[in-house]
């Protein structure tokens, strides 16, 4: 079953003379728990893709269904609902929220969701993340490491149907880079959760199912990962 | 916890300078208030308590007896009566006794209210207008009772909310500057709430109760400062004699006179700041959650702009001045918004500035017109009638009366006035004679029954002025014949033969004068002092040649005019003249003494030597009181105006300069010096002062234009020299030129600190946090 359909999706910016089309017409689906890999060169329209995937962008014209729901025909709330409980998004640059301690972070979905996170849940998300003496910390007393572990349990301590990764590796060494992957191919295996990455490094592009490749706005190449 | 309440403290407490700015508005703002409310409130309450000492009582109804004044009481929206009688509170009609009367508070028409008791009380309807009513309306405007008080009441509401209109603007301003501010530097952290669920109410939430966790220290201190602030104000005002504006009885004064809070007011503020508090964090989470979370987090609202290529600062200023104004300019709103704040609150610094010089221009006339002189001396009529030539003696001698006042060291400038006419004269430069320097009384102010006829001569220069050098009638003819009537506005007090009295003539029998147009019999009767000198009669036939029109002298006594020679023809040498030599004097400049004791020992000296005298003392006392205490008012509220215009432009341009570490770390990257920065920063905080100043300018000139052709003009004539003194176009030009010169000192003032933080800062560390 396609957990996520692109249908004709559009993103323009300015008008005229100064018209911007990031996207232009994509479609394509994802299978449930499928991990695949957005690669393209800079300006391409990866980055605007994933975010308009994960509601936090509205497309010019185009459809995006998630689970066989139409995200962009909800009302707002609904959509920051949506945000909260179907989607994980990790960004390059972490965006943790500076007020708030590592477990504040990471619990931060559940917490607008009015709903006490269990602690048990919490316990194991840190350690997996290991973040275990961390826990009270602020994002500034982290290292940049550190702060995308943050980042990442935060988009997975919910259990979301799709994770959108936006190059979640981009700011970090090779050997966090490596621990970063690896954690997202653990929560992709045991939670069957759709991934989406968008990568620069081959690599990692070579780890997931199957890789998207968008040039000018458009698809270019689609080919799962032959291993 | 409740999770917004739990994030927005969380953001108080650690943002800490946000927080610490947008308190500083918060209290700011409610310093303001409370400084207008209490001051408005004291002013309020302290006329009223006046009012009150001067009569307590609503209305006062004559004629009716104790037992009637009793049933009154029981009369509807009738509160207390008191009687009052036997000659207290006698009124003009001879009435002996009065009901002074309270109203209840909820009485709809006074008036009717005392018309309804009478009859209550038994007296016929018809007959009521025989118990005349004396409404205290000063009272029952102060304590909003009745009709009047209600118009009042409606009149004062409404003076006073156009100012707090005026002023809850600029405070919304300062506020919304604050937190606009405050929540655009975390754009982005509310768009990664967003992004991660939250919804458009929570954000909303957050804000607000930030907003309100911030109040809770901001207000209560405001309201502390605030209400300090305006005692202190008050203290100075009293000190500096403004309870003179209200009352002149010191001692009354300090009876009634209090500064006063009112809870009501202070209820008011905490709401007010409270209200605009929630409605300015509420309008900035609606603003921030109508991006898209990634606009929000990415800083961009997905709109391309042309870049302006060249601008007015980068003509003058070259490649800086370009990108000063490219800088400033880059984010739309904000900069309508920083303009606007800083425009309002010059516009009002002006507006001020523009009251304080109109109130100072008002006042110094008012004193000068009407306190004059310290002292006022006034030699009076001989106390007996003497001869030609004999002005040298006595104290009638203008020479030597200066000559003994000056004598005394306690006046300065000692100079000799003589009325003439109503105008005064410098004595030695009147165009009598040496031996006859005989001056003609005015008789403005000395006489005041129609019956009299006043007779006077004039020599030939004096007639002249009196036609304002062209009298109908030449003085040759004058000369020659016995007299004219001058034209009264008054003329007749009896149009039939009127008894005519003449002044100034020499003792003779009775009068049984009578007047027609060609001849006047008067008889003189027997002198019985000066001061019956209307008692004094003559028996002469004057021949009155008819009527002439001065145009300076109009008087309600009928008057006849002649030459001195006829005057000495038709009344003998053996004359009365009455005139006063007046001195207008100031008192020296003494290092002995002080003024008061001064002006003592100079009422001394007069009192003992029975001079007649007219002390201004104290009141040009109070009229230099009032200007300054007015002054003070008036700066220690554009004081005001200026504290809470800094603390805004702080706020703005601290906060920018703080937003750019990561440009700024990238121009030095680049090899910007440290003064090329510096000038850049001068250039922004340059172009906001001057843009603002123009268009706080424009509006100020548009608030007088319109000022002056509207209500304005209907008070005062536009011609009149003082109105064309007060509303002067350049006026707010000087005003402008302050309010651009202090915003760019604050301006730079404001940038210094966070620009000298930054340059100590590395500069691959400022990048690095920036990629966060």
């Amino acid at each position: 079953m396609e957990l996520l359909e692109i249908q004709n999706l559009c993103k323009t910016y300015g008008s005229g003379e100064n018209e911007v089309k990031a996207l232009d017409n994509v479609s394509f689906t994802v299978p449930k728990g499928q991990m695949t890999a957005i690669v393209g060169p800079s300006g391409s329209g990866k980055s605007t893709l994933l975010h308009i995937i994960g509601g936090v962008d509205k497309p010019t014209s185009g459809k995006v269904f998630v689970d066989g729901c139409d995200v962009f025909a909800q009302n707002e709330k609904n959509l920051a609902v949506f945000r909260r409980r179907q989607v994980g998004l990790i960004y390059q640059f972490y965006n943790l929220i500076p007020v708030l301690d590592v477990e504040e972070n990471i619990t931060l979905p559940l917490t607008m969701d009015g709903r006490k996170p269990d602690k048990q849940r919490v316990t194991e998300m840190l350690e997996l993340m290991g973040l275990e003496k961390r826990a009270k910390h602020l994002p500034s007393q982290l290292s940049g490491g550190q702060q995308q572990r943050v980042s990442i349990a935060r988009a997975l301590f919910t259990a979301p149907a799709v994770i959108l990764a936006d190059e979640p590796t981009g700011n970090l060494d090779s050997k966090n880079s490596r621990e970063i992957i690896k954690l997202l191919k653990q929560s992709n295996k045991l939670y069957e959760q759709t991934m989406l990455i968008i990568t620069h490094d081959e690599k990692i592009a070579l780890q997931c199912d199957r890789i998207i490749t968008v040039e000018d706005g458009r698809i270019a190449g689609d080919e799962a990962v032959r291993r | 916890m409740n999770f917004t309440l739990s994030l927005a403290k969380k953001y108080v407490k650690q943002q800490k300078r946000h927080s610490a700015l947008t308190m500083l508005s918060i209290m700011a703002a409610v310093i303001f208030i409370t400084v207008i409310f209490n001051l408005f409130s004291t002013y309020i309450k302290s006329s009223a308590k006046l009012v009150r000492a001067d009569n307590p009582w609503h209305a006062s109804v004559y004629g009716l007896t104790q037992e009637q004044s009793q049933e009154f009481e029981k009369c509807k929206y009738i509160e207390k009566t008191a009687f009052v009688k036997n000659g207290v509170g006698s009124s003009e009609d001879g009435y002996t006794t009065k009901t002074a009367i309270l109203f209840t508070k909820n009485v709809p028409d006074c008036e009717n209210a005392i018309n309804d008791a009478l009859i209550a009380i038994g007296i016929p309807e018809l007959e009521t207008d025989l118990y005349p009513v004396d409404l205290n309306k000063r009272l029952l405007s102060m304590e909003f009772i009745g009709f009047e008080g209600k118009i009042q009441l409606m009149q004062l509401v409404a003076i006073f909310y156009i100012f707090v209109l005026i002023m809850l603007v600029c405070v919304r301003l300062i506020i919304d500057t604050a937190f606009e501010i405050s929540s655009k530097e975390r754009e982005k952290q509310f768009g990664i709430l967003q992004s991660v669920g939250a919804t458009k109410k929570q954000i909303v939430g957050v804000i607000v109760k930030e907003g309100i966790l911030l109040s809770d220290v901001g207000i209560p201190a405001g309201l502390v400062l605030g209400t300090g602030l305006s005692y202190v104000i008050y203290r100075i005002l009293m000190k500096s004699g403004f309870s003179y504006l209200m009352t002149i009885d010191a001692d009354l004064a300090e009876q009634c006179i209090a500064f006063h809070v009112s809870p009501a007011f202070i209820l008011l503020t905490v709401v007010t700041a409270l209200g605009w508090v929630m409605l300015s964090a509420y309008g900035v989470g609606m603003r921030i959650t109508k991006m898209t979370p990634i606009q929000a987090i990415q800083g961009n609202k997905g709109k391309i702009k042309k870049v302006k290529k060249h601008t007015l600062f980068g003509l003058i200023f070259g490649w800086t001045g370009r990108l000063a104004s490219r800088n400033i300019r880059r984010n739309k709103k904000r900069y309508i918004i920083t303009i606007l704040s800083i425009t309002i609150s010059m516009t009002m610094f002006i507006s001020f500035k523009f009251v304080i010089r109109a109130m100072n221009v008002v006042t110094d006339e008012n004193a000068a017109q009407y306190s004059g002189n310290d002292i006022d001396v006034y030699c009076e009529v001989p106390d007996e009638p003497y001869s030609e030539g004999d002005l040298q003696n006595g104290y009638y001698d203008f020479e030597k009366q200066t000559e003994i006042l000056r004598d005394t060291g306690y006046f300065k400038n000692v100079q000799a006035f003589i009325y003439e006419f109503g105008e005064i004269y410098d004595a030695s430069s009147l165009p009598f004679s040496e031996e006859y320097k005989k001056l003609v009384e005015n008789e403005y102010g000395q006489l005041s029954d129609e019956n009299h006829m006043m007779v006077f001569f004039v020599n030939e220069e004096t007639y002249s002025n009196l036609f304002n050098g062209n009298p109908e009638i030449p003085y040759s003819e004058l000369a020659e014949n016995d007299g004219y009537l001058i034209q009264n506005y008054y003329y007749y007090s009896d149009e039939k033969n009127p008894e005519c009295k003449i002044l100034n003539a020499p003792v003779g029998t009775d009068f049984n004068g009578k007047i027609n147009t060609e001849e006047i019999n008067i008889t003189v009767e027997e002198e019985t002092g000066l001061e019956e000198i209307d008692e004094i009669y003559m028996d002469i036939g004057i021949n009155i040649m008819g009527e002439i029109d001065s145009p300076l002298y109009r008087s309600s006594i009928l008057t006849f005019i002649t030459t001195e020679e006829q005057y000495k023809k038709l009344f003998g040498t053996n004359m009365y003249l009455t005139y006063y030599l007046s001195f207008y004097l100031d008192l020296a400049e003494s290092d002995e003494y002080t003024d008061e004791q001064l002006h003592n020992l100079a009422i001394e000296f007069l009192d003992e030597n029975e001079y007649e005298y007219g002390d201004n003392f104290g009141n040009n006392l109070a009229a230099k009181r009032q200007i300054s205490s007015v002054r003070i008012l008036g700066y220690a509220l554009i004081a005001l105006i200026t504290f809470i215009a800094a603390v805004n432009m702080i706020n703005i341009i601290s906060t920018g300069i703080l937003n750019r570490r990561p440009e700024i770390a990238a121009m030095k990257s680049l090899g910007i010096s440290s003064g090329q920065l510096t000038k850049l920063i001068i250039i922004e905080c340059l172009q906001y002062a001057v843009v603002s100043g123009v268009f706080a300018l424009i509006l100020s000139e548009l608030m007088l234009l319109a000022t002056t052709s509207g209500f304005m003009s209907m008070l005062y004539n536009p011609e009149d020299e003082m109105f064309k003194t007060i509303f002067s176009y350049t006026e707010p030009i000087s005003g402008a030129v302050i309010s651009v010169a202090a915003a760019f000192v604050i301006g730079i003032a404001a940038a210094a600190i966070p620009l000298r933080k930054i340059r100590k800062e590395s500069i691959t560390e400022i990048i690095k946090d920036s990629d966060k």
